[in-house]
């Protein structure tokens, strides 16, 4: 080896050292998706187990298992005992060199093997392969899942691509097969859950598996075609094998849920809109340039990308890029099924790194569509990137390399100076251009302070210390709330994360509303919030109780105000808790603990039960369970429905109607065409709403060629065939309004959205009346309205608009029949003046309450076991809206209101009636009334004496308020306003709120009280629990409050799902005896682990008895 | 002047080809945007695939030209970037995509 080789191969292995330029100060790399070890030994301990007791009430974990091998290697310097920022600093270069190592012996194996011949690619490549921005996304959450892919992916090439050159024996196919499973096993992508990230690598393993076949079959090697699948099924087998302590588990976990975890992903389209999101910048030309990375285009402060985007030098540089991997073609010495395969790889990784992206893009739609499981590569660019930038850098490497070997053939002087020279050249070219590599500033792409490089203050550290010691078996509830909405937890000195800062230190039981949670999980969680800001000490007592939540820490470094994540602030939630009497027990830092009075127990055993379809009884305390149906074995205290309002959502539809342009008319020759299209592609099976909607499409597509018709004075035959199909469509649709009440899922919903659709016909032709020149045309017109007021009446008598919030349609299941208390909260009921008016409908028959303090309470109401319909009567709801008041707003004078009692979730409807006869300027806005910011505006139209009737849903989901916005403000506005002028121009102005008042049925039936027996529970590891159970009298429940799993199982007892998401086992055995409880899916990581390392001595024994006799 | 002569001379050699390429330009163009239907079924970028397929084969350029060719693009779409008009630019990147086609073709076929 020269002076020379030797002196580049160190200067690029140096550049492994670049991390150690990323921890100014105390800094460390946590936040994001960047999940690190800062307390290995509970982390690791934790990650073993397939139940994780980390965050919230325990989760399935078996996906996740995989990463076990990353977070050791994370663990490594830490149990040497370095620092937090020194183990980083270690770990984080021990990748870089690992990604650099990979790249440069992947050209070392080629130049070996013969099928190279320039001599600066092995430089060239591992800059190229280590240093860009798919790699720079990477670092910004220190992805070392995605690090451990890009290092195997380089290693297995080294293993295939020199088959292409050389025979295939039997030998080396297993050999290779087995050496291949090992890379993948120790660079494995962090587990299952990330199989997705492998998406690069298999479709370069598909292309090689390919390309060899082909060169093979020219040649009639068939039996190298036999030998290269052995190689691929020793490879398969073998990976199985050696990961079988996460393959087990997963399979029976996880993999059973893909189903699922697709519709929680928003369905195929939801995914789909995803990939299209992130595909928006990845054009051919962006990905040539090696850009395209999606954070660059939508994010104004992103660290970086601008100057790569706008810099005419830099912009430069970038298409050098592509030049160079066009200029790969010329290489001649290099070998050719090599670079074809090289050439090939390029494009194919090309179309997949692009996504749903011009001109391809509807290609990849497809495979997302129909081949089963692709949809796991929905983040395109992420999960196939790196094979495109990893060949794409290859030939680029080739190019340089091959440049300089032509500059030492054609310099006739100086021949040794050219290369070192030239070489040095484009390195520094090639580093400086990778600029923000050097300087670090890449973690801050928020446009507000958060970053995923933070100090870690001293007292989380102390604090998660502490909680492992006193911690045991118990549980905190972090405070202030996450932002209900985007659940992440902020700090001020930066952290930004979905994942709590303390599951970095392994300490278990972290309660917070993290998106972690289960839905029921989260409503209990926010429920308890609620109480604690509502300094409600009785439901505390009992949500705390119910949940096992013995602690409580407040944050006063919660970053509260963080623009669109708003929460609570943490000095107004100290005064709550100073209310309910939580005894502080200790300070960290910034971060106080409260300790709660009483037991709280995670493993209860109780005697009581009650039967809830949905929700809690409020009034359950903790020896009480809720059960969703009713059990055999244990007698039930309470039988509990809550009642559904199945008209209120009918009340809060906002429709938007929109007229299709017709392109054909008529009378046009091609509309038969369009008509037989329209036959051939109709979807055959339409379900009722379907069938309803298609009919309001079709009528509407009609009224479109009718105006169009008209306006351009088409021959009557075509107006009055346009007026024939419209009537014939609106007959049709005429008879499915008498079915709805029967056949559809929500009639109110249906009725009322329909008949929005009825009126803005109606105001479309009656508009194309007054226009209409002739008195035929207006006769056509005539008709059609007749039919559709017909139509609009038989909607009307489903439900009728003006009796909405008075008349309120539920649905009541009752779990028995027998007599029910029913009791409505009063303050569900919105602003209605009087209670008096209060009364409800149930078979026809009307019943009056009795008021009392916070309920309207119907006792004896006779339910029959099943649905029950109910009419709520109530008195008109009265405006919230307070005194228009006149302020300057932006030059312009307003007249303001606001909503008394606005609250957050509420639903409220602003209605009036408008018209504009002053100014084009006029218009109205909805803002929180801090500050002249609208969220939903307006302008109306000069109108003259033209009213129009407005309505408008005001709600969290139609006006962005933040969630802690003490109130909603409407606000009419124009430069020459005043009042006479407001009060001309708007009538009827009024905001009512749209309730859906709480209806509760509760049967109480008297059972004798059963002491329940004295539990005393042994943890011997996280999935695996022995209950002590003393004097059992009677029949009981055992209660764990975990998340409700059929993997948890009992030694005896009947398993149910309890208190809406906890795991209850109902055991009917007296006396004094232990349960086991276990979470069986561990057996399949035990199993696995045995499997997996005799698979692993087996295959390297294999590979040793091979080499033996290769020697 | 010589340069001149060249060009007409490369110009007159393959008239015939040229001409039987604008014409299937042409055609095609009018196809795609102006028979009802077609123009809605067909995406306009088929013709425009079309149109690159059908120059590929009856030109069959060397290597060198196709690189030369690919280079002239970037610096097209290069100006474009500069000037922010890289909506433009990104069709430049589909006509480099099967450039990059052809020369794999071209490689395959030993050329």
């Amino acid at each position: 080896m020269s002076k020379s080789t030797v002196l580049f191969t160190l200067c690029i292995f140096l550049l492994s050292l670049i991390p150690q330029l990323w921890f100014p100060g105390n800094a460390i790399l946590l936040g994001y998706d960047n999940v690190f070890p800062l307390a290995p030994t509970s982390f690791l301990y934790d990650r073993i187990y397939s139940w994780s007791w980390l965050i919230g009430f325990g989760s399935d974990q078996s996906a996740i298992q995989g990463s076990l091998l990353i977070h050791l290697i994370d663990s490594v310097p830490h149990f040497m005992g370095f620092s937090d920022q020194m183990s980083q600093r270690i770990v984080f270069s021990f990748w870089f060199f690992m990604l650099l190592f990979s790249a440069y012996f992947f050209v070392f194996v080629l130049e070996k093997n013969k099928l190279i011949k320039t001599s600066y690619a092995r430089y060239f490549f591992p800059i190229f392969y280590a240093l860009n921005f798919y790699n720079l996304q990477a670092w910004w959450i220190a992805e070392r899942t995605k690090f451990s892919l890009l290092v195997a992916t380089p290693l297995i090439l080294c293993v295939l691509v020199p088959l292409l050159n050389t025979q295939l024996t039997l030998k080396k196919a297993i050999k290779n097969g087995i050496v291949c499973a090992f890379i993948l096993t120790i660079f494995n992508g962090g587990g299952w859950l990330g199989f997705s990230l492998y998406g690069g690598l298999l479709v370069l393993i598909f292309i090689f598996y390919l390309f060899y076949s082909i060169t093979r079959v020219r040649s009639k090697l068939y039996l190298q075609i036999v030998l290269l699948h052995l190689l691929f099924l020793t490879f398969g087998i073998s990976f199985i094998l050696f990961n079988a302590y996460t393959i087990l588990p997963f399979l029976s976990a996880t993999l059973s849920e893909y189903g699922s975890l697709i519709e929680r992903s928003g369905g195929i389209e939801g995914i789909t809109g995803w990939t299209r999101y992130l595909s928006e910048n990845t054009s051919i030309l962006n990905l040539l340039r090696l850009q395209g990375i999606p954070d660059w285009y939508d994010n104004i402060s992103h660290p970086y990308a601008n100057s790569y985007l706008r810099n005419p030098f830099l912009v430069f540089v970038s298409f050098l890029f592509p030049v160079l991997l066009f200029c790969s073609f010329l290489l001649k010495k290099e070998n050719k099924r090599l670079m074809l395969f090289l050439f090939l790889s390029s494009f194919v990784t090309l179309f997949f790194t692009a996504g749903i992206h011009y001109p391809f893009g509807e290609l990849f739609a497809l495979l997302m569509k129909y081949v089963p499981g692709f949809l796991i590569f929905r983040s395109a660019i992420y999960k196939f990137g790196y094979s495109y930038w990893l060949v794409a850098g290859l030939l680029m490497s080739f190019s340089l390399s091959g440049f300089i070997d032509l500059l030492r053939r054609k310099v006739s002087e100086g021949k040794e100076l050219v290369a070192p020279v030239f070489f040095i050249l484009f390195v520094l070219i090639i580093l400086l251009y990778n600029y923000p590599f050097f300087n670090g500033n890449f973690f801050h792409v928020d446009p507000h302070y958060a970053s995923s490089r933070v100090e870690l203050p001293v007292y989380a550290r102390d604090f998660s210390e502490w909680w492992k010691q006193h911690g045991r078996g118990q549980r905190v509830l972090l405070l202030p709330q996450l932002n209900n909405d985007r659940h992440f937890e902020i700090y001020q000195w930066k952290y930004l994360s979905l994942n709590p800062v303390l599951a970095n230190f392994g300490n278990t039981g972290i309660i917070e509303n993290t998106v972690l949670l289960s839905p029921h999980e989260n409503q209990l969680v926010v429920e308890l919030y609620d109480a604690i800001n509502e300094s409600d000490k009785k439901n505390v007592e009992r949500l705390t109780s119910l949940l096992g939540i013995k602690y409580v820490l407040l944050r006063f470094d919660f970053a509260y105000d963080y623009p669109g994540v708003e929460t609570d602030n943490p000095y107004e939630v100290a005064k709550k808790i100073e209310n309910i009497s939580l005894k502080k027990i200790k300070e960290f830092g910034r971060w106080y603990v409260y300790e709660l009075s009483g037991e709280k127990p995670i493993v209860r055993a109780t005697t009581t039960a009650y039967v809830s379809d949905s929700g809690l009884l409020e009034t359950q305390s903790s020896d009480m369970v809720q059960l969703s149906e009713i059990p055999e074995g244990i007698e039930v205290s309470d039988f509990v429905a809550h009642a559904r309002c199945i008209s209120c959502e009918a009340e809060r539809a906002e429709v938007g109607v929109v007229f299709p342009k017709p392109r054909i008319l008529l009378d046009s020759r091609l509309y038969q065409i369009i008509e037989i299209r329209d036959k051939l592609f109709k979807k055959r099976e339409l379900s009722f709403e379907e069938q309803l909607f298609m009919y309001t499409g079709e009528s509407l597509k009609y009224a479109a060629q009718l105006k169009e018709l008209i306006e351009r004075d088409k021959p009557e035959l075509y107006i009055k065939n346009a007026r024939d199909k419209y009537t014939e469509i609106l007959f049709s649709y005429s008879e499915l309004i008498d079915e709805i009440p029967q056949r559809s899922i929500n009639p109110y919903l249906t009725a009322v959205t329909l008949q929005d659709y009825s009126h803005a016909q109606v105001v479309f032709l009656n508009d194309l009346v007054l226009q209409a020149g002739k008195k035929n045309q207006q006769a056509v017109l005539e008709v059609i309205l007749g039919q559709l007021d017909r139509n609009d009446k038989k909607l009307m008598k489903i439900i009728d608009r003006d009796s909405f919030t008075r008349e309120k349609v539920y649905s009541l299941s009752a779990p028995v029949a027998g007599t029910y208390v029913v009791s409505i909260k009063k303050d569900s009921l919105g602003k209605i003046g009087s209670y008096q008016g209060v009364s409800m409908e149930l078979d026809g028959k009307s019943l009056t309450p009795i008021e009392t303090e916070s309920t309207m309470r119907f006792d004896d109401i006779y339910l029959e076991q099943g649905d029950n319909t109910i009419v709520l009567h109530l008195p008109p709801q009265e405006s919230v809206l307070s005194v228009a008041t006149r302020e300057e707003h932006a030059g312009r004078a307003c007249y303001l209101s606001t909503l008394d009692g606005y609250g957050f979730g509420k639903v409220y409807s602003l209605d009036f009636s408008v018209k504009n006869n002053f100014d084009p300027n006029f218009m109205f806005f909805v803002d929180d009334g801090i500050r002249y910011e609208p969220k939903l505006l307006g302008y109306f139209k000069v109108s003259g004496e033209q009213k129009k009737q407005q309505r408008y849903i005001l709600s969290s989901d139609t006006v962005a308020l933040s969630k802690v916005a003490k109130t909603m403000r409407v606000g009419f506005c124009s430069p020459s306003l005043d009042e006479e002028r407001f009060k001309e121009n708007v009538e009827n102005l009024r905001v009512i709120e749209l309730t859906a008042p709480d209806i509760t049925a509760v049967r109480s039936v008297y059972i004798e009280k059963v002491d329940s027996p004295t539990i005393r529970v042994e943890e011997k590891n996280p999935t695996d629990f022995v209950v002590h159970v003393e004097k059992a009298a009677s029949p009981f429940l055992l209660t764990v409050s975990s998340r409700f799993s059929h993997a948890w199982k009992a030694s005896e007892g009947t398993h149910l799902q309890g208190n809406l998401f906890q795991n209850v086992w109902l055991i009917e055995r007296k006396g004094t005896y232990d349960l086991s409880i276990h979470y069986s899916l561990q057996r399949f990581v035990t199993y696995g682990a045995f499997v997996s390392v005799s698979s692993v001595v087996s295959g390297i024994v294999i590979l040793y008895l091979l080499r033996k006799k290769e020697k | 002047m010589r340069i001149f002569r060249n060009i007409f001379r490369l110009y007159t050699s393959h008239s015939q080809k040229l001409t039987q390429l604008f014409l299937i330009f042409v055609i095609l163009t009018m196809l795609l945007v102006y028979v009802p239907f077609l123009n809605i079924i067909i995406s306009p970028f088929i013709g425009f695939v079309f149109v690159l397929i059908v120059w590929y084969l009856m030109f069959s350029p060397a290597t060198k030209w196709i690189i030369l060719i690919a280079v002239i693009v970037l610096l097209v779409s290069f100006s474009l970037t500069i000037f922010e008009l890289e909506m433009f630019a990104e069709n430049f990147g589909a006509i480099l995509y099967f450039l990059f086609i052809f020369l794999f073709v071209n490689k395959v076929r030993g050329k």
